[in-house]
C-alpha cells in the first residue's frame, strides 16, 4: 500500500467522523427544538383551558418514571413502534418504502395466533418459537408480494403496500368473523392461544412482557443485518445505486424480494409479540395504528436503526405520558394527541437537506 | 322476489352514490395535488377536521350554509398547514400527512371532550337539514321514474355538486391555462420554473384545492345521513380515496369510475348483510375494489413495460 493511499484514508475517517459528528448534533437540535416548540405551545392550552400546567407537566413528563409500574407500561408501549419502524428501516435501506407495516403485523398476529391454539400439545418455548416462525412468514410473504411487484413491473411499493394494508385488515376481519370467532368473545376475537405460549411479564404488575427483549434482539440483529453481513451491504448498495449494484453482481430483483420479505417478517414477528404478551388471542382491535407510529418513529430516526430504537421509546413516553396526565390531572388525554400532531408535522422541517435527501426521490417517484 | 334483484335495483345505486361521494370528493382532491407531484396522506385528517367543524359551526348557527362553509374553511386551514410546512419549511410530505392525520384526530377528540363533554361522540339536539333532493312520492312506482326516484331521492347537493367537479376539475385541468401549469408542476418544474411561474405557489395552490375538496366530503359524512360527529367517523374514507385517484390514473374521470367502484362495493357490502339468502361475506366484498386496484395498476405497468421493450 503506497504512503498517499494511507493519508486519503486517514484524511478521509476524519472527514467521516466530522460528518458523523454533525449529523449527531443535527439528530439531536432539531427534535430538541420541535419538542420544546410543542411543550410551550402545550403550556398555553393547558392555560387556555384553565388548568394548572405545571401539575399537568410533571404527570406528563416525569409520570412514567415514577414507579416501575408506568416504567413498565411505557416499555410496553415501545415494544410494537420497534417492530414496526425496524420493518420501515430494512426495506428503506434496500430502496423501498414499506408503508404496509401495519397490514404486515395484522397478518402476523393472526396467523401467530392461529398457531398458538393450534400446536397446543407443543412445550412453551417450541410453541414460542413457532408462533414467531408463522407470524414471520405470514408477514414477510405479504410484503414480498409487493417487493415482487415492484422488482419485475416497477409497481409503486407505497401504493401496493398501502392497498395491501386494508385488504389484510379485511381478510383477518373475515375469519374472526367467520371461521375462526370465539363465540364466547364479546368481540371479534379468536380463542386464546395455549397458555405456555403467553409470554411472562418482566415488571409485574406492568404490561411489559419478555416480548420486549424479543424486540430489542430484532432491533440489534437489523442492525448487524445491514451493516455487518454481506447481504446487508449488498441491500444498502441496491438501495442506493441499482445500476452500481447490478455491475458489481448484485441480483436487484431478487435482493428487493428477500429485502421486503425480512421486512414484512419483522411486522409479522411485532404482530405476534402483541397476541403472546398482551392479549394472548387475535383481537381484530388490536393496533392503534402501531404501523403508522412505528413509520413515524423510523422517518424521525433518520431511518437508522439506533435512531429509530430511540424514537420509539421517546414517542412511547409521550403515549404514556399522556395516559398518566389523564388519570392524575383534570387535563384530557387529547391535548397530547394534539402535541403529538404538532410535534409530527414540524419534526422534519428544515431537516430537508439531510432527510429530504432520503426520501426526495421516494417522493419524486409516488 | 329473487336474492339477486333484492340487491340489484335502484336502491343499490343510491346506496352507491350516498358511498361514493366523500370518497370521490378526497379523490378529486388527490388529482390535483398528485399532478403537482404530491402524495396526500393528510386527506384523511383534513376531511375528519371537516366533519367536525361541519357539525359544530351548523349546531351552533343552525345554518346548512355556515356548516359547509365552516366544514370547508377548517379542512382548508389543515392543508394551509400542511402546505407551509411541506412546501415552505420543507418537511418530508409523508412525515407531515401522517401528523396532520394525528393532530386532526387529537384536535377533534379534544374539541369534543371541551365543548360537549363527551370524547367519543356529538349528537346535536336539533340541526338544520342539509339541502336535498325531493321527487314527488308518486314518482316511487311509475316506470323508468321509479328508478331514479330511489337512486336520487333524498341525495344531498354534495353528490350533484360532487358529479359537477369531476367535470369542472377535469375542464380545468386540461383546457386551462392554470391546469396546464399544475400539470407541468408534476412532470417538470424546471420547465415551469424557465417559464417564469414559481411551482412552489401552483403546489400549494393544489394543496389548498384538496383542503376544499376534503371540506365538502367531510360535510358530506357528517351531514348526509346522521347529522352527528363521531370519533375517527371519516374511518379511511381519505386513503380510500387517496386509492381512487391512483386508480384511476390520477385524472377527474378515471377518479370518477374508481370512486364508483369503492362506492358499489360498499353498497353490496353493506345490503348483503340484511338479505339472508346471500351467503357472501361482506368483508371479503370490501376487498374487491382494493385487490382490483392492485391488479390493474400491476397490468398498466406490465404493459408500459412491454411497450418500452418493444
Amino acid at each position: 500500500m503506497s504512503e498517499g493511499s494511507v493519508i486519503d484514508q486517514d484524511e478521509a475517517l476524519r472527514t467521516r467522523a466530522a460528518a458523523g459528528l454533525r449529523s449527531v448534533a443535527d439528530a439531536l437540535v432539531q427534535p430538541a427544538l420541535t419538542l420544546a416548540f410543542a411543550l410551550i405551545l402545550g403550556i398555553v392550552l393547558i392555560v387556555a383551558i384553565g388548568e394548572n400546567p405545571v401539575a399537568a407537566y410533571h404527570a406528563f413528563l416525569f409520570g412514567s418514571f415514577d414507579n416501575a409500574l408506568d416504567f413498565g407500561n411505557l416499555l410496553a408501549k415501545a415494544t410494537p413502534l420497534i417492530t414496526t419502524g425496524m420493518c420501515v428501516v430494512i426495506a428503506f435501506r434496500g430502496g423501498a418504502f414499506n408503508i404496509g407495516g401495519e397490514g404486515q403485523m395484522y397478518l402476523g398476529a393472526f396467523w401467530g395466533a392461529v398457531a398458538g391454539f393450534t400446536f397446543v400439545s407443543l412445550p412453551g418455548p417450541l410453541l414460542i418459537l413457532a408462533i414467531i416462525v408463522v407470524a414471520a412468514v405470514a408477514g414477510g410473504i405479504w410484503a414480498a408480494i409487493a417487493g415482487a411487484l415492484k422488482a419485475f413491473w416497477e409497481v409503486d411499493e407505497v401504493v401496493s403496500t398501502l392497498l395491501m394494508n386494508y385488504i389484510a385488515m379485511l381478510v383477518t376481519q373475515y375469519f374472526v368473523d367467520n371461521q375462526f370467532r370465539d363465540p364466547t368473545a364479546g368481540a371479534p376475537a379468536t380463542t386464546y392461544i395455549a397458555s405456555q405460549a403467553w409470554l411472562p411479564g418482566i415488571l409485574p404488575p406492568s404490561a411489559v412482557t419478555v416480548g420486549l427483549l424479543i424486540a430489542l434482539v430484532i432491533a440489534i440483529a437489523t442492525w448487524f443485518l445491514m451493516f455487518r453481513t454481506v447481504w446487508g451491504a449488498n441491500v444498502r448498495s441496491a438501495g442506493t445505486n441499482r445500476r452500481f449494484a447490478q455491475a458489481m453482481g448484485v441480483n436487484v430483483r431478487r435482493t428487493l424480494i428477500e429485502t421486503m420479505f425480512i421486512s414484512g417478517a419483522i411486522a409479522g414477528i411485532g404482530g405476534a409479540i402483541e397476541v403472546m404478551g398482551v392479549e394472548h388471542r387475535f383481537y381484530q382491535g388490536f393496533s392503534p395504528g402501531f404501523g403508522f407510529l412505528g413509520l413515524t418513529a423510523a422517518l424521525l430516526g433518520r431511518l437508522n436503526p439506533w435512531g429509530t430504537l430511540g424514537m420509539a421509546f421517546l414517542y412511547a413516553a409521550l403515549l404514556n405520558g399522556a395516559a398518566i396526565m389523564q388519570i392524575q390531572t383534570p387535563v384530557p388525554n387529547p391535548l397530547v394527541n394534539i402535541l403529538e400532531g404538532i410535534i409530527v408535522v414540524i419534526m422534519t422541517a428544515q431537516a430537508r437537506p439531510r432527510l429530504g435527501r432520503l426520501i426526495g426521490r421516494r417522493a419524486s417517484a409516488a | 322476489m329473487s336474492s339477486l334483484g333484492q340487491l340489484v335495483n335502484a336502491d343499490l345505486l343510491g346506496a352507491l352514490l350516498l358511498y361514493m361521494t366523500p370518497i370521490l370528493l378526497a379523490a378529486i382532491g388527490c388529482v390535483f395535488t398528485q399532478q403537482a407531484n404530491i402524495l396526500n396522506i393528510a386527506m384523511e385528517g383534513m376531511m375528519l377536521t371537516a366533519a367536525f367543524f361541519s357539525i359544530a359551526v351548523g349546531a351552533a348557527t343552525q345554518s346548512v350554509s355556515l356548516a359547509i362553509l365552516g366544514a370547508i374553511l377548517s379542512a382548508m386551514a389543515m392543508s394551509a398547514l400542511f402546505a407551509y410546512v411541506v412546501l415552505v419549511l420543507g418537511a418530508d410530505v409523508f412525515v407531515a400527512g401522517i401528523g396532520i392525520n394525528l393532530l386532526a384526530d387529537g384536535l377533534t377528540v379534544f374539541l369534543l371532550e371541551r365543548l360537549y363533554n363527551n370524547e367519543g361522540s356529538y349528537t346535536p339536539s336539533t340541526f338544520p337539514q342539509i339541502w336535498s333532493l325531493n321527487l314527488p312520492p308518486d314518482w316511487s312506482n311509475q316506470p323508468g321514474l321509479g328508478i331514479l326516484y330511489h337512486m336520487l331521492n333524498g341525495q344531498t347537493f354534495i353528490v350533484f355538486l360532487a358529479l359537477v367537479l369531476v367535470v369542472v376539475s377535469h375542464v380545468v385541468l386540461y383546457r386551462t391555462k392554470i391546469g396546464l401549469h399544475i400539470r407541468a408542476t408534476g412532470e417538470n418544474p424546471e420547465a415551469v420554473e424557465a417559464a417564469g411561474l414559481n411551482p412552489t405557489t401552483l403546489k400549494i395552490l393544489t394543496v389548498m384545492i384538496s383542503g376544499a375538496c376534503a371540506g365538502l366530503g367531510g360535510a358530506q359524512i357528517a351531514m348526509a345521513t346522521l347529522n352527528e360527529f363521531i370519533r375517527e367517523m371519516t374511518n379511511g374514507v381519505g386513503f380510500i380515496g387517496l386509492s381512487a385517484e391512483i386508480f384511476g390514473n390520477a385524472t377527474p374521470v378515471g377518479s370518477l369510475i374508481a370512486s364508483a367502484v369503492f362506492g358499489l362495493a360498499n353498497a353490496v357490502a353493506d345490503r348483503i348483510q340484511v338479505i339472508p339468502s346471500f351467503n357472501i361475506s361482506p368483508d371479503l366484498v370490501l376487498t374487491i375494489p382494493y385487490v382490483v386496484t392492485l391488479v390493474a395498476l400491476a397490468f398498466a405497468m406490465m404493459r408500459r413495460r412491454r411497450n418500452r421493450i418493444a
